[in-house]
């Protein structure tokens, strides 16, 4: 698919994507030791809720050979074309239930929007693509809704 | 000495109050281990400072699970653990870069207090800003503990 054929994409969603484990003592720990909230202020059986996003993001191996799901194959498009870059811009997150130890999150994607032309941001031009993630657990609750908004783009021009 | 632990109660906040600003040191350490480590992030962008300068980038820079959740660290460290975050939303400008002596100064201010399904709520502005200027700003709804 090229990016003139991707805008047929938006407002369709991936079938359910399993975690790549269940939730542990040891990936919320990593999350706690990094923002340095004090033990005490921890309910330790809980998740903080902003971190539901790590379960979600791509793994380092195995490598997905082919995009097939609807989200995968707008980011697919982007790299083949050269848009190889993909910065978290913005994010929305409304947290509905907790997340515990143990549980098997699963999460659907569902393309929002993507930019029908290039546009300048603030990291240089690129595309802005949103994301709208439901994660849900194992008993099918609903846990989170989160829109991820990523530009995607060939070179970041900043300022430093 | 066990650390005090304060809960703020919903009947002791007004609107238009300021949270105590708290600060963080923006280095290469938490930016690499916030991108990999906690959230799972690989981009090279936000570890490698090499291809982040091939890229047009000046060095390495944080990435927005880091940054956000660092400013729901700083909110649920001053609600207290019986608090609940309901929801986020943060927007990133200027990036956060490993600059020598950079840090980031959070901020927030409560912005509306309110009732709803048994809940008692607020919702804040919320801001991190570094020495280039804002890096995130956003808002946040929190459920707090009541007196009752």
């Amino acid at each position: 698919m090229d990016l003139s054929q991707i805008q047929v994409l938006v407002g369709k969603e991936s079938g359910p994507i399993r975690a790549p484990d269940e939730v542990s003592t040891s990936d919320i720990r990593h999350w706690r030791e990094l923002m340095e909230g004090k033990k005490e202020f921890w309910n330790t059986d809980v998740t903080p809720p902003p971190m539901t996003m790590a379960w979600a993001m791509d793994r380092l191996w195995p490598k997905k050979v082919e995009a097939t799901e609807p989200h995968e194959q707008v980011l697919q498009a982007f790299d083949d074309a050269g848009y190889t870059l993909t910065v978290g811009i913005a994010l929305a997150q409304e947290y509905s239930n907790p997340i515990r130890l143990g549980d098997q999150l699963t999460f659907k994607v569902k393309v929002v929007s993507i930019s029908p032309t290039e546009e300048e941001t603030k990291l240089g031009k690129g595309y802005r693509v949103s994301l709208l993630y439901t994660f849900s657990n194992q008993a099918g609750d609903v846990i989170s809704m989160q829109t991820y908004t990523i530009l995607k783009s060939h070179r970041l021009e900043m300022v430093s | 000495m066990a650390p005090e632990i304060n809960n703020v109660y919903w009947e002791d906040v007004e609107v238009g109050q300021d949270l105590p600003q708290k600060s963080r040191d923006i280095d290469t350490t938490l930016i690499v281990s916030g991108a990999i480590w906690a959230s799972h992030d690989f981009m090279p962008v936000h570890h490698s400072r090499d291809f982040a300068q091939e890229k047009g980038a000046p060095d390495i820079f944080m990435n927005i699970l880091t940054s956000n959740g660092l400013m729901a660290s700083y909110l649920e460290q001053w609600a207290g653990p019986e608090a609940e975050l309901k929801r986020m939303q943060v927007g990133l400008q200027v990036p956060n870069f490993p600059t020598e002596g950079n840090k980031m100064d959070m901020n927030a201010r409560i912005t509306r207090k309110y009732e709803e399904a048994g809940n008692h709520l607020i919702e804040l502005e919320i801001s991190g800003d570094n020495n280039l200027g804002p890096h995130v700003v956003g808002s946040a709804t929190m459920a707090l503990p009541a007196k009752g």
